[in-house]
Parts: structure tokens; sequence; C-alpha cells
């Protein structure tokens, strides 16, 4: 059993301990959601954690908690880890489909309840635990382990339970925002949209990651854009071309990137969220042709 | 007298979760020494690691032991060096003459305690309080337990089920007696737990000496 702050398994006991508080007999809703955040916010850098020490120390000036992680400095009270907005922007980034915007729902709770004069609550226990639990799942797979690991057993049918909710709650939201993109397209193309829906209509301005690739749309079957900026593969394929007098060689890349957003110039229709992505039935990862400039051997102007 | 045979007490920790035995702990290390592929002593120390135990009244125990809130009535079942990050696998106590108060042992999921280890004693988490530090564990985790109810304070529910868990469980422990001169008990401190019985007439003279030691890991 190891002592360091940083040890995957001793952050991971810790977010058990919360955990099963935020479950436990006789609390109110607003003390269960603070001990799950904690318990989050431990999950998070314990997956971390596993990968490299140095993802969850704190990058201070004089580098003393990168040193405690790397091992060159003894470990003391001085060591401090990183705040929970790059956490879950690194978390995000390495766990897919780990989603930063619900991690920083999830962890306002917390931060209201610890740091503010709010109580911590947002939204009902019922709208709240699914979301929980969607990304507490993502974050216990990248662990290596389960969900029974985390909660036991018998209250593991609770949390499955949640994320059944979460997933047909996911699956009625992205239902709504299809029947909405057909009804805002129908009034627009009828010419009867109010000034004000007209004048936003008019501002459409998806963000679109580095990567693009074309896509059906699911709400109105025109020619959307899926888009992303996580490379999960590079693929490249040499070829011999032939000139009309000699022949080289030449280099094609291929990159499967993971999916961030979906967007359709025709109803408007924009998904940024790796879930509803899914269950509108598009591709989570899609692949393009990159950048083939880095397999080139630079000039070095030699004789 | 020769001594313990060590072959035959690992044989009986696995199957009941301890051992009796005639001999002396001088006797254990030289037979540890000797036969180094069934136990190794625990810690750096090979020799001079023996403690004695005597009865205390909660006033004059030391801090932190289970003497310093049950003084002289009976412990509750609890596994040796539970605040250690590494505790030993097996207790070895030793008296040279027979004693009245007798100790308890009980090994979960076996004998007169048949009943399964109930998830609160694994899920439970515990916050343990170590020589100069704190750390979390289970009662149970990696095949072994670790209990100490005066050392480790519950965390949540489940570990609160836990302690009582082994409140109840503590009527079903054998009750070892003491009752022969140069008599050793080998308890294995992983898979079993042990507790002394409330001290009779001997709180004057009962002395214990206790060894720890660790398996050998067959390969």
């Amino acid at each position: 059993m190891s002592l360091h702050p940083y040890d995957p398994d001793r952050l991971w006991i810790k977010a058990r301990m919360f955990v099963h508080r935020a479950m436990d007999d006789g609390r109110e809703f607003d003390e269960q959601a603070f001990w799950a955040s904690a318990a989050f916010e431990l999950l998070g850098k314990a997956a971390l954690a596993k990968v490299s020490p140095i993802l969850i120390a704190n990058p201070n000036p004089d580098g003393h908690s990168l040193l405690v992680a790397s091992g060159l400095l003894e470990v003391d009270d001085k060591f401090f880890t990183i705040p929970a907005k790059a956490l879950w922007s690194r978390c995000h980034r390495a766990f897919k489909p780990f989603n930063e915007q619900e991690a920083a729902y999830i962890s306002s709770v917390r931060n209201d309840y610890l740091h503010a004069g709010g109580v911590g609550r947002e939204g009902t226990p019922e709208a709240w635990w699914p979301r929980y639990w969607a990304q507490v799942a993502i974050l216990v797979s990248h662990l290596d382990r389960d969900l029974e690991e985390l909660v036991g057993r018998e209250r593991e049918r609770v949390v499955t339970q949640y994320l059944e909710t979460n997933r047909e709650n996911v699956k009625r939201r992205a239902e709504a925002l299809i029947e909405r993109a057909r009804s805002r397209l129908a009034l627009h193309e009828s010419g009867s949209m109010s000034v004000t829906l007209e004048r936003a209509w008019a501002g459409f301005s998806p963000y679109y990651f580095q990567h693009t690739t074309s896509a059906e749309c699911p709400a109105c079957g025109s020619s959307g854009t899926l888009s992303g900026d996580t490379v999960l593969e590079t693929k490249a394929e040499f070829v011999t071309l032939h000139g009309e007098e000699d022949q080289f060689e030449d280099v094609i890349v291929f990159v499967t990137v993971a999916t961030d957003g979906f967007a359709c110039p025709r109803c408007h229709l924009e998904l940024n969220d790796l879930d509803l992505i899914e269950a509108v039935g598009l591709d989570t990862d899609f692949e393009v042709e990159g950048d083939p400039s880095s397999y080139y051997e630079p000039e070095y102007d030699n004789e | 007298m020769a001594g313990p045979d060590l072959a035959s007490v690992r044989a009986s920790l696995a199957a009941d979760g301890y051992a009796v035995s005639n001999g002396t702990l001088e006797q254990v290390e030289r037979a540890v020494q000797m036969e180094h592929l069934l136990f190794r002593a625990q810690g750096a120390k090979a020799n001079g690691s023996v403690k004695h135990l005597r009865p205390y009244i909660t006033k004059d125990a030391p801090p932190r032991s289970l003497s310093a809130v049950y003084g002289l009535g009976a412990q509750p079942l609890h596994t040796d060096g539970a605040h250690l990050l590494e505790p030993p696998d097996v207790t070895v106590l030793y008296s040279s003459s027979p004693t009245p108060t007798g100790t308890a042992i009980l090994k979960p999921g076996s004998g007169t305690c048949s009943t399964p280890v109930p998830e609160a004693v694994r899920e439970g988490v515990f916050v343990v309080r170590g020589n100069g530090f704190s750390f979390l564990a289970s009662a149970y985790s990696g095949r072994r337990f670790r209990f100490d109810p005066v050392t480790m304070s519950p965390g949540d529910q489940m570990a609160r089920q836990a302690v009582a868990w082994f409140q109840e469980q503590r009527d079903m422990a054998v009750i070892h007696q003491w009752d022969q001169e140069e008599q050793l008990l080998f308890i294995d401190n992983r898979q079993a737990l042990h507790a002394r019985e409330a001290v009779v007439t001997d709180s004057e003279t009962r002395v214990l000496g206790r060894l720890s030691l660790n398996f050998v890991e067959e390969t």
C-alpha cells in the first residue's frame, strides 16, 4: 500500500468512501450531491493519475508538485493537484466520451456547497443522478474497474437504473431537438417565422472543429457536417505515381477523428454532445484525409 | 521439548484459522529460521521481536490500545497490526503457565461462523489511524481481514454495519483455554480475528508473549 497522495488506489478508495456517504440512508439530497461530486473529482484524478501522476500535479511556478509526482522530490504536505477546470478538460480529452460540460455542471454543486452561500442544489435528484452516473461510469471504466467495485453489489442496481434513465433522457432530448429543428425549418421555408426567430436564424454560425466530413442530417436529410479535434488513429499509404517521363513516391494520410459536433446548414440542427450524436444515429468517429506534410523529409539544402 | 512442527501448524492455520502447539517463542523463532520456506519473521528484525502483553485497567493502558477502551473487560474481535500498512500474517501467542483468561478466535465463513462475510465488511471504508499518518482501508480486502475498532473509525454506513457484524460474531468464536504449561497459539491474522476474554482472576499474573510472522507464499 502506497501513501503517495497521487496514488490512484488511494484516490479510488477515498472516492468509494465519499460515494458510499452519498448513498447512505438519512441524508438530504444537498449533502448527497456534495459527497457525490467530491467523489467524482477524486475519480477523475484517479483515472488521470493511473496514466501518470504528473497529469494531476499542479504546475505551480516552482514545479514542486510536478517534481513530487515525478518521484524526484519526497512526498510532503505541499503537493497540490490541478483545479477542477483543468481536471475536466484533461479527462474530456483523454477519456472519450467524457463530457467536460456535464462534469462542470456536476462539480458546481460541490463548489456552491463548499465555497458559496448556496446549498449546492441545482435541479432535482431525479434529473441530477442520471447525469452524474453517466459521467462516473465513464471514469470507472477508464480505471479498469466496474460500478460494483465502487458502490457494492446491492447499490449497483440503483446505479444501473439511473444509467437506464439517462439513456432514455438522452434519447428523448435528441428526439426533441430533431423535432424542434424540423418545425423551425418549416416555419422558415413557409415565411411564417417571427422577426425574432428569423433574426436568430440568420445569425446561425455553428462552431466547426479542426477536422470535418459531411453526414446526412437526421432532421431534414440534407448534407450536414460532422467535426472533431481528436485524432484517434493515423494511417499512411505510400503510392507510386507515374509521370510522363519518370515515376515518384507520394504519401496519402488518413486520420480517424473522434466526433465532437454536428451542424446542419439547412435546418440549423446543432449537436455538441457525443451522447446526443450517438442517440440520433450519427457516427461517433469518422475518417478523413490528413496532412501529408509531416511525412516528407525536409530539404537540407546541402550539396 | 522439540517445539512446534511448523508444517502441521501451517496446515491447521489454513483449515481452522488457528493452531495450538506446545513450545516457546524462542523455539518458534529457531524453527522459522530453519524452515524458512514456511514462515518468515515480520519486519526487519529476525530476533528480539517478542512483545509481552499484560492486562491493563483503562487509565494505565497505552493510548490507542484495546485496553485503553475496554480495560480488563472482554475485548472485541480484532486483527493485530490493523493500523500498519502491512499487518503481520500470523500472530503467535505464548503462555509459560496456565492462566484462566481465554482467547477467543473466529474465522469467518467457516466452523462455528459459517455465514458468508457480508458485503458491508468488504465494501465499507474505514479511516485507519496509523503511526503518524492515517489512511483508508476496508475490513476485508486482498484476501485478508483488517479490523480493530479502536484504531479504525467507520467512514460510511457500510463500515458501521461491518462493526456491528463483527460484534454479533463475537459469540460464535472458539475459546482457547490456556490450561497447559508452555503453550503456543498460532492465529492466521489474515483469515481469523481474535480477542482476549474478560480477565478473570489473573489480572496481576497473566503475561502472554507475542511474536509476529509472515507466510512465505508458495510459488
